[in-house]
C-alpha cells in the first residue's frame, strides 16, 4: 500500500488546562473515507480543529504527519496550500467579502504553492459555475458576502463548494451533518461522493451514522475521551446506531 | 462656553503681521462691506484665540504643532503653475473645477455654474448669506477664515444635475509652508440636486493647510451628495468647516473619505430645519504614521418629522489618532425625529489611539435617538477560517480590512472615484506598516 497521506501518532492536546486528546492513532490513505464517531465531548472537533492548526489548542505530544510533512509545525494556510481542507461546522460569515473573491483569492494563492499559474477571470468562472453546480449552489451566491445570512444547509453546502474548488488532498468534514435535513443532506453527499477520488481521502466527522448511509466510509472509529477506542468496517457505524456508544464505552471503562 | 484666553504667542503675532500686510493694506482698493467684516472677523479671532487642549471642542485635537510648522499667506502670483498632471486623473470623476490657493480659475465651459465668490459678493443677496450659517462669532476657526479668505466659489444649482462637479483645492507649497483660506456658498435649488465632490492636492514640497468653510443650502425636495476626499500626502493638512441646511423634504448624504494626509479636523454640521429632511453622513478614516483624523459631526434636528443616519469607521495603525464627536442635537420642536448614530473602530497598534464620543442633547419627548461605538480588533474567527483556505495571515487582515472600508466607500455613488479610493485602500492595506 501507499503512504498515508495522514498519519497520527501518539497525538495529546489540550485546551487550557483540560486535555482533550489523549493519544490518538490514526492512519488514512489516498483513495479512503474514514469516519470518526462518538458521543458528544469525546474530542472529535477538537481533532479536526488542531490538523486545521487553531491556535486555541496546544499540543502537548505527538506527532503528525500530512504526506510525510510534520503538520503540527505549519500556520493554518500552509496546512491549506498543502492540500488540506476543513470544512466547518460553523462556517463563519464575513460580511463585505464577496464569495468570488475570497475563493479566487484563495485558490490562486493553492496554485502559487503548486507552481501553477492564477486563473484569469473568466477560467474561473468557468470552474465556479461547474462546481457549483455540484453542490446545486446557486451562482447569485458568488457576488454575496461570504456564508452572510445563508441557512444553516447554504453554509454546509457552501463548505462543500470551496472543498469543490480547492480540491485538496485531505478533506476533513466537521460534522457537516449537523443541522441539515434530509434534502439538505443528500446534496451534501452527492458532493462530497463526487469528489471522491483515488488520490483524495476524507475523514468525516459525524455523531450520528446517517450521514454514513449516504457517504459510506472504508473505515470507521470510535472516539471516546480522546482515543480511537475501536475501530471496523463500515457496519461497525451501523451497530453504534443500533447498540448506541455505550456498547462500547462499556468496554472501554474496564480496560481503563 | 468660555474659552480660555490664550497668551501672545508667535503664531497668532505672525498672522496679526500677515493681517495687517494683506487685508488692511487692500483698505479701499475692496467692498468696504466685506472689509469691515474682514476687520470685526479678526478681532473675534484676536478675542478667541487660537484654540487649546483645554477647549472641549479641542480636546483630543491639539492645534499647535501643526500650527508651529509655520504656514505663510500665498505669495502673490505671477504666472499660473500647469495644473494637468494634478488635474487630469480627477477628469474621470466629473466636472473638475481648480482652485488654486483659493483662486477660482477660469474653466472653459459651463460658465453660469461656479462664479468667483468676490464677484458674487458685489451682489447683495450672496453678501448677506455670507456667515448665515457659519457665524464668526464664538469660532475661532471660522473667525480666522473670514478675516483671510481670498477666493472661494458660489455654487448654484437649479436643475437634476448629472454630472458630479469634482472642486480641487490646489494649494501651492513650492515657495514654503502656505496656508489658504477657502469660502464657498452653494445653493440646491428646490427639486434640483447636486453631486460635489471636495479633493485637495498640494504642489512642491512645502506642507500646505487648508481652512475651508462652506455655508450650503439645499432646498425643498432637493438633494446634494458631498464627497470629501481626503487622500493626499502627509504634507496637506485640512481643517474644514461644512455647514449645510435642509428645507424640507431635502436629502443630504456626505460622504467623508480620510485616507491621507497629515492633521485633518472637520467639522461637518447638517441642520435640518423643514419637515421631512434626511441627512445621511458617512466617515471612513484610514489613518497610519503620526497622522491625526478629527472628525467633529453636528446633526441638529430644528423641526418634527426628520430623519437622520451617521455611521464613521476608522481603521488606525501605526501612531495614529482618530477622533469622533458625534453631536445630536434635537431641538424642543423636533418631535418624531428618528436619529441613529454609529461608530466603528478597529485599532491595529499599540501606540495608535482612538477617542470616541457620542453628544446627544434632546430637547423633544417623542424622538428615537440611538448611538453605538465599538472600539475593537479583527474578528479571530473569520481570521482563522480564511486562513485555513490558504490565505495568508497579512492577507486575510487586508481583506478583512478593506471589506470593513467598503461599507463606506460603497455609499460614493461615482463608479471611477469609488474604484480608484478602493484601490488606494487597498494600497494602503498591502503597505508595510498597515497590517
Amino acid at each position: 500500500m501507499a503512504e498515508p497521506i495522514l498519519r497520527i501518532r501518539n497525538l495529546h492536546a489540550r485546551v487550557g488546562e483540560t486535555e482533550i486528546l489523549r493519544g490518538v492513532n490514526l492512519d488514512v490513505y489516498p483513495g479512503q473515507v474514514h469516519a470518526i464517531m462518538g458521543p458528544n465531548g469525546s474530542g472529535k472537533s477538537t481533532l479536526a480543529a488542531v490538523l486545521a492548526g487553531r491556535e486555541d489548542y496546544e499540543v502537548t505530544e505527538g506527532e503528525v504527519l500530512f504526506d510525510g510533512k510534520n503538520l503540527l509545525e505549519m500556520d493554518p494556510e500552509e496546512r491549506a496550500r498543502e492540500g488540506l481542507f476543513l470544512a466547518f461546522q460553523y462556517p463563519v460569515e464575513i460580511p463585505g467579502v464577496s464569495t468570488a473573491t475570497f475563493l479566487k483569492t484563495a485558490l490562486n494563492e493553492l496554485r502559487k504553492h503548486r507552481g501553477q499559474e492564477p486563473l484569469d477571470a473568466m477560467e474561473f468562472m468557468n470552474l465556479m459555475r461547474e462546481r457549483a453546480a455540484l453542490v446545486k449552489i446557486d451562482p447569485t451566491f458568488f457576488s454575496r458576502s461570504v456564508n452572510e445570512g445563508f441557512s444553516g444547509g447554504e453554509k454546509k453546502r457552501n463548505e462543500i463548494f470551496q472543498l469543490a474548488m480547492l480540491e485538496p488532498r485531505l478533506a476533513i468534514l466537521d460534522e457537516t451533518d449537523s443541522g441539515l435535513d434530509i434534502d439538505a443532506l443528500k446534496i451534501v453527499a452527492d458532493g462530497v461522493n463526487a469528489l471522491r477520488s483515488p488520490e483524495r481521502a476524507f475523514l468525516v466527522i459525524t455523531h450520528y451514522q446517517r450521514l454514513l448511509n449516504y457517504i459510506v466510509p472504508d473505515v470507521v472509529h470510535v472516539l471516546y475521551r480522546g482515543r480511537i477506542i475501536k475501530t471496523g468496517p463500515k457496519e461497525l457505524a451501523l451497530e453504534l446506531e443500533a447498540k448506541g456508544y455505550e456498547w462500547v464505552t462499556e468496554t472501554d471503562e474496564v480496560a481503563l | 462656553m468660555t474659552t480660555p484666553r490664550v497668551e501672545r504667542s508667535p503664531i497668532l503675532e505672525q498672522i496679526a503681521a500677515d493681517f495687517a500686510q494683506r487685508v488692511e493694506s487692500s483698505n479701499g482698493h475692496a467692498n468696504p462691506e466685506l472689509h469691515a467684516l474682514r476687520r470685526q472677523a479678526f478681532d473675534e479671532f484676536q478675542r478667541l484665540g487660537i484654540p487649546t487642549v483645554r477647549h472641549e471642542e479641542w480636546k483630543y485635537t491639539n492645534l499647535f504643532p501643526l500650527l508651529a510648522k509655520g504656514f505663510h499667506l500665498p505669495p502673490h502670483r505671477t504666472e499660473l503653475p500647469s495644473l494637468d498632471a494634478v488635474l487630469a486623473p480627477l477628469r474621470r470623476w466629473g466636472r473638475v473645477v481648480p482652485l488654486l490657493d483659493g483662486q477660482l480659475l477660469p474653466h472653459q465651459d459651463e460658465p453660469d455654474l461656479l462664479q468667483p465668490l468676490s464677484e458674487a459678493l458685489r451682489d447683495q443677496r450672496w453678501f448677506e448669506r455670507l456667515g448665515r450659517l457659519a457665524p464668526f462669532e464664538g469660532n475661532a476657526i471660522v473667525a480666522w477664515n473670514a478675516a483671510f479668505f481670498a477666493g472661494g466659489f458660489v455654487l448654484r444649482v437649479t436643475n437634476e444635475r448629472t454630472e458630479p462637479v469634482v472642486a480641487v483645492s490646489v494649494l501651492d507649497g513650492r515657495a514654503g509652508n502656505v496656508a489658504v483660506h477657502e469660502r464657498h456658498l452653494l445653493e440646491v435649488a428646490p427639486g434640483a440636486s447636486l453631486v460635489l465632490v471636495l479633493v485637495q492636492r498640494v504642489l512642491g514640497e512645502g506642507e500646505a493647510l487648508l481652512n475651508q468653510v462652506l455655508e450650503g443650502w439645499i432646498g425643498e425636495n432637493a438633494s446634494l451628495t458631498l464627497v470629501l476626499v481626503q487622500d493626499a500626502p502627509q504634507t496637506a493638512h485640512a481643517i474644514t468647516t461644512h455647514e449645510l441646511e435642509l428645507a424640507r423634504s431635502a436629502r443630504l448624504e456626505l460622504i467623508t473619505v480620510s485616507i491621507g494626509g497629515g492633521f485633518l479636523r472637520n467639522m461637518p454640521a447638517a441642520r435640518l430645519v423643514g419637515e421631512g429632511a434626511d441627512a445621511q453622513l458617512y466617515g471612513l478614516t484610514l489613518a497610519d504614521g503620526s497622522m491625526l483624523v478629527d472628525h467633529h459631526t453636528t446633526v441638529e434636528h430644528r423641526v418634527a418629522h426628520c430623519t437622520s443616519n451617521e455611521l464613521y469607521k476608522a481603521i488606525l495603525d501605526g501612531r495614529s489618532t482618530g477622533v469622533f464627536n458625534g453631536k445630536i442635537l434635537v431641538q424642543p420642536n423636533a418631535q418624531k425625529t428618528s436619529a441613529y448614530q454609529a461608530n466603528r473602530n478597529i485599532v491595529l497598534s499599540s501606540r495608535a489611539t482612538i477617542n470616541t464620543k457620542p453628544q446627544l442633547e434632546i430637547f423633544a419627548n417623542d424622538v428615537r435617538c440611538t448611538h453605538g461605538c465599538t472600539v475593537g480588533r479583527l474578528d479571530r474567527e473569520a481570521l482563522f477560517y480564511l486562513r485555513s483556505r490558504g490565505l495568508s495571515k497579512q492577507e486575510a487582515e487586508a481583506l478583512l480590512l478593506a471589506a470593513f472600508a467598503e461599507e463606506i466607500t460603497a455609499k460614493v455613488p461615482i463608479e471611477s472615484l469609488r474604484t480608484d479610493l478602493n484601490a488606494h485602500i487597498e494600497h494602503l492595506l498591502h503597505a508595510d506598516e498597515l497590517a
